[in-house]
């Protein structure tokens, strides 16, 4: 079987936060504090550790398992097949809120005349022909957009520092304690705990006893990364941060140098619909296997498809526009995230880890 | 000696091989069938604008929104107390 490296794994995990958190993460954050909302982008940092608790339990019972078969191994084929479905759920709510965002997102700021499920179309197929390659081919796509990320987004950011000013966080951490926490609810359970989903790769990690750390480094380096991008958005823009959807693009708009350099939210919206359709594929590898699981199929390549497929139709279903998505991630992800990939999976390892306890007792009192 | 036309046919064939995009066994039937049926039956139903007073994302409302507003801390969720 193809494996990924650490490294690969990383900057997979890394792309599949950062993709829609720095389209729609600083908007979300800045509806509940602007002057502590450097602090709410480190929740990430907690989703991640959240994660990595559940990821260390994991490698630990289930070595070489897939989430999905270690839920058929402690709940016997029935019931595992349950969870797998209301796995595969959760998988397919997550893809077609991802594509909805992606359509709405480039929809508004360069496509505005063109339907949204053509963009979306277009996204899917591609992310479906990467989730078809495997992860592995995915893997090497997020290593290839590194160089080009590390060298444009200082660029970028650096050109927008200029016009900086400190003022909106005065005073230091001047708002009250709840509202930096609220704002922080969305990066923690909406987006760190989206680090869970490198459980449905663990089959092709090369060493998958390092997850949780691997989990973890990519947690902290792209809470770093969202926190500059949210203190430097509040910076330049100020108070209208609260009242955009897309800050980051109305940064990246504000950018003049001269009488040439200017318009380069071209540049960064081409960047964010890369990093998205890497979030997609990263997504659809993940419910391709939990299909694969559930169905029984020893194949894999017969799923991208229909996945994608569905994943796109639902995109287009679900959310008639942007608020319902803005009005889902805010009122209800936190929560559903939270059952489905934190509180579940963590009482499956909870019965296993009973169960092997009891079965060791059991040995010992026979063997005395 | 071969065609161009041979030869790009073979890269193509190559790179989309269809055959390995079809499903083999019943099992796999099946779990196709039912995620292309889903596909087409949620496409149509969005062509024609088929949204029910009680529709999914309500759902989700009502079953995640009191999880989410406990995570909040506050019962009335991520709305301005």
């Amino acid at each position: 079987m193809v494996q990924i490296s650490r490294y690969q794994l990383i900057l997979i995990l890394l792309w599949t936060v950062l993709g829609t958190g720095i389209v729609t993460m600083p908007a979300t954050i800045a509806q509940f504090t602007l002057r502590d909302a450097w602090i709410a982008g480190f929740g990430l940092l907690l989703g991640a550790a959240i994660c990595a608790l559940v990821a260390l339990a994991h490698v630990r019972l289930f070595p070489g398992r897939t989430l999905t078969q270690a839920a058929t191994d402690v709940l016997g084929p029935a019931l595992g097949r349950v969870y797998g479905i209301w796995y595969l759920v959760y998988g397919f709510v997550a893809i077609a809120t991802i594509g909805r965002e992606m359509g709405a997102f480039i929809g508004i700021s360069v496509l505005p005349n063109t339907p949204d499920f053509l963009i979306t179309a277009m996204a899917f197929a591609v992310s479906m022909y990467l989730s078809y390659l495997g992860i592995e081919v995915v893997g090497r796509v997020n290593e290839f957009i590194m160089p080009l990320a590390i060298i444009v987004a200082p660029i970028l950011f650096g050109l927008a520092a200029r016009l900086f000013d400190s003022s909106p966080f005065h005073p230091f951490l001047g708002d009250p304690l709840t509202a930096a926490w609220r704002a922080a609810v969305v990066p923690t359970f909406a987006y760190g705990l989206e680090f869970s989903i490198a459980l449905q790769w663990v089959p092709a990690l090369r060493t998958p006893r390092t997850l949780p750390w691997d989990i973890l480094i990519a947690g902290a380096i792209s809470a770093c990364v969202l926190s500059a991008l949210v203190v430097l958005t509040v910076g330049v823009l100020g108070d209208p941060t609260r009242y955009l959807n897309y800050p980051v693009l109305e940064l990246v708009r504000s950018i003049r140098q001269g009488k040439f350099v200017e318009r380069l939210d071209t540049l960064y919206v081409m960047g964010g619909g890369v990093t998205l359709v890497l979030k997609l594929s990263a997504f659809q590898l993940a419910v391709v296997e939990a299909v694969k699981d559930v169905s029984g199929s020893p194949e894999r390549t017969w799923i991208p498809v229909p996945v994608a497929l569905l994943g796109w139709s639902l995109s287009n279903y679900l959310f008639r526009n942007v608020f319902d998505v803005t009005s889902f991630i805010l009122r209800d992800v936190p929560g559903y995230f939270f059952i489905t990939v934190g509180l579940v999976p963590g009482a499956l390892y909870a019965v296993e880890a009973f169960r092997r306890a009891r079965t060791k007792s059991r040995r010992r009192l026979r063997g005395t | 000696m071969t065609s161009v036309w041979a030869v790009l046919w073979a890269i193509l064939g190559a790179v989309v091989d269809f055959r390995r995009w079809v499903p083999k066994s019943w099992r796999e039937w099946l779990a196709w069938f039912i995620l292309t049926t889903l596909a087409i039956g949620v496409a149509v139903a969005a062509d024609l604008h088929l949204w029910p007073r009680l529709g999914p994302l309500h759902l989700f409302d009502l079953a995640f929104s009191g999880p989410s507003a406990w995570l909040y801390g506050t019962p009335a969720g991520p709305q301005e107390e």
